[in-house]
């Protein structure tokens, strides 16, 4: 296997940090990665919380430094690149079987800052198709990707870890009870169209509250999506004013420099007369400037901060991550399996080739000198070729279906020894063919 | 038989208080509904052990200092459990629960049966001034357990690494809420059991304003709480500064009606 995984995440790396890695658009890094000679195949996964290269390469420590001097030179977007120091407590590099299982854990949301959160399946679908349409995307990884999106199906099947689903847009609603007591007389201000804005409108509308609110860049994507939860639709140019009149603020959109200004918040607040106003920004740059924070009456959270109170909702949902974790196992087990098996193919060639030879030879041999017909020839021809397959079925079948197993590999490495599969020239050498003893004569 | 039955009642607050604690900080639900049960019951036992008071002979006077911890406390007790059926504030027992234990512990083990008799004959005025004190009293009290878990619930919410999604103390708004009524009510009371201390004062001794620190340091919390009342109402944006307010205004109150009297 040569499988490398690559990337930070809430759990190594502060928000200050992940944010300069917002990749917009995966596609012309990960074609420039697999037009270099390292790396054969790569899908690079970018979210809020997250930013990962897995990569297929022939060889893994060059592929390794490539990745590391992406994630120091060409993946930090402000052009200031961070310190040495910063990057290598927050990078982590996984490889083989460990990268698998990391990719499988991801999938189903057992690493996410929300245990069990449905937006991670459909993010890593996302850096997935990218890849793909950008031909940067072979059989290899695109058997580890499928499998992965298997297993989440699996995790959300045979587990419970979605039966209550949990979201950013939850834990928010979750929060905002911790500082109004009835959410239906509030009024809801959300900042983007993108995914995640769309859940949150969603979960907010099932909680009845009196008013929602989508503010965007494009006027025209807000309308769109304020059109079908019943939401009015407004320019960013509104916010300052919206804020006064909003109560619970989530925020998720794109953009360099904070779409919300400590200044806009003091003035909302003063003609809010004593109501609090609680902010959830999950945008990555952060929407929302960090000293809003500090203001009397405002509450904002961030990504790292969501982190901290998503960690109750994991202990709450350890059994359920316990077993979603065998599941992952599992699927890990057999995605190698399949690595393995395909790694038995070239073994079970060349030990058929091997018996092949051997057959021929010995039938030139015996034949050489008697006057066989055609008939004789096909019945001595059909006989070894039956004895040889008789003899290899076994050996062949349980290297195949033994591969799946801890021990497949060692099977492999010792057929591969005991007939000798990697000595040059071994193959139709006279030892190959050595005469029965007469011990063997007489038996 | 009465007094007994303010140490049970005072032992029943003291398990709702510590059920309420679990409930709250192990987060677990069950609890802190068992917590809110035992209130109830030490309520029900309170008002046993406060009309089995009554049926001592001779009764004793309301202006007895234990008798009337016990009454704020009895008052606070079922003010809260009254609210409960208006406002979202189960998680107020664990303020209103080691409150509720302190006045009554602090009753039953200071009853005295001798100045009970010396005192037996009080006037009117007396007894309106000691009742609507000490309604102001708990009321205040309870504005004041609101704006302590304000304080602390904020400090959570602001610090966020301790902040719970499913926290199971009242939201902010509902503290807030609870504080601004008790204040105002609580103000009400206290400005009624001032001025009937003076109509008690000026029937006895002639004189408006009796000399001793009980009546200067309730002058003072009287106008604590008025500043705080009125700042409340001028600029309605200082939750947080009426919460504080509150909860220092109620510990003078406290020191300035009981805590002076008992050490004096």
């Amino acid at each position: 296997m040569k499988l490398l995984l690559m990337g930070m995440s809430h759990r190594t790396a502060p928000l200050e940090l992940r944010e300069r890695y917002a990749v917009d658009d995966p596609a012309p890094i990960v074609t420039k990665w697999t037009g270099e000679e390292y790396i054969d195949e790569a899908v690079l996964l970018s979210t809020c919380n997250r930013v990962e290269a897995v990569v297929w390469t022939a060889d893994p420590e060059a592929a390794q430094l490539r990745l590391r001097s992406a994630f120091e030179r060409e993946l930090a977007t402000d052009g200031d690149r961070p310190g040495n120091v910063a990057l290598e407590s927050a990078l982590y590099t996984y490889h083989d079987s460990a990268a698998v299982r990391h990719l499988f854990r991801v999938a189903c949301a057992i690493d996410a800052m929300v245990v069990g959160e449905p937006q991670i399946l459909g993010q890593v679908k996302d850096a997935y198709r990218a890849s793909v349409d950008a031909g940067s995307c072979g059989p290899m990884l695109g058997r580890l990707y499928q499998r992965a999106f298997a297993t989440a199906k699996r995790v959300r099947n045979e587990t419970r870890i979605s039966e209550r689903p949990v979201s950013v847009a939850r834990v928010a609603v979750d929060l905002a009870r911790q500082i109004f007591e009835t959410l239906e007389d509030k009024n809801a201000l959300l900042v983007g169209a993108g995914e995640m804005i769309e859940l949150a409108l969603e979960t907010l509308r099932r909680e009845g509250l009196a008013a929602v609110r989508v503010a965007n860049r494009t006027p025209a994507r807000a309308a769109a999506l304020a059109e079908r939860f019943e939401a009015s639709a407004h320019g960013l140019d509104e916010i300052p004013a919206l804020l006064a009149r909003s109560d619970v603020v989530l925020t998720c959109i794109g953009g360099d420099s904070p779409i919300i200004r400590a200044a806009d918040v003091a003035a909302a607040i003063r003609g809010r007369r004593g109501r609090a106003l609680f902010a959830i920004d999950i945008g990555v740059p952060r929407n929302v400037h960090p000293d809003v924070a500090a203001l009397d009456g405002a509450y904002v959270y961030d990504l790292d901060d969501l982190q901290a109170v998503a960690e109750s909702n994991a202990e709450q949902r350890l059994q359920e991550v316990e077993q979603a974790e065998a599941i992952a196992f599992e699927e890990q087990q057999r995605f190698e399996g399949w690595l393995g098996a395909l790694a038995a193919v070239p073994t079970i060639r060349e030990l058929r080739g091997r018996a092949e030879s051997i057959r021929q030879i010995e039938i030139e041999r015996g034949l050489a000198g008697g006057d066989f017909g055609d008939r004789e020839r096909e019945l001595v021809d059909s006989v070894t070729r039956a004895v040889v397959n008789k003899i290899l079925h076994a050996p062949v079948s349980r290297l195949r279906s033994e591969l799946d197993g801890a021990e497949g590999l060692a099977h492999l490495e010792a057929a591969r020894a005991l007939f000798a599969l990697d000595e040059a020239g071994a193959d139709t050498s006279d030892d190959a063919s050595e005469e029965p003893g007469p011990k063997d004569d007489a038996s | 038989m009465a007094i007994d039955l303010h140490s049970v009642t005072a032992l029943v607050y003291l398990a709702a208080a510590i059920l309420a604690a679990v409930g709250v900080t192990a987060h677990t639900r069950r609890s802190l509904d068992a917590g809110v049960a035992a209130l109830g019951v030490g309520a029900l036992l309170h008002s046993i052990a406060m009309w089995k008071l009554h049926e001592l002979d001779p009764v004793p006077q309301l202006t007895d200092l234990p008798f009337a911890v016990s009454l704020m406390s009895w008052l606070g007790t079922v003010g809260f459990l009254a609210l409960l059926f208006f406002v979202r504030g189960r998680g107020l027992v664990i303020a209103v629960a080691p409150l509720s234990f302190i006045g009554t512990f602090f009753a039953s083990v200071s009853f005295d049966p001798s100045r009970q008799a010396a005192s037996s004959s009080e006037p009117l005025w007396s007894h309106l001034h000691v009742l609507l004190a000490s309604a102001g009293l708990a009321v205040l009290g309870l504005a004041g357990a609101a704006g302590l878990l304000y304080l602390i619930h904020h400090r959570q919410l602001k610090s966020k690494r301790r902040a719970a999604p499913h926290s199971f103390l009242p939201s902010l708004e509902t503290l807030d809420r609870v504080n601004s009524i008790a204040l105002v009510l609580g103000f009400v009371l206290l400005s009624l059991g001032l001025v009937t201390g003076i109509l008690f004062t000026k029937a006895q001794t002639g004189e408006l304003w009796p000399a001793g620190w009980h009546a200067n340091a309730t002058a003072l919390a009287w106008v604590v709480y008025a500043s705080i009342v009125a700042v409340r109402f001028a600029r309605p944006r200082t939750a947080r500064s009426a919460a504080a307010g509150a909860t220092a205004a109620f510990a003078i109150l406290v020191i300035a009606v009981i805590g002076i009297e008992a050490v004096l």
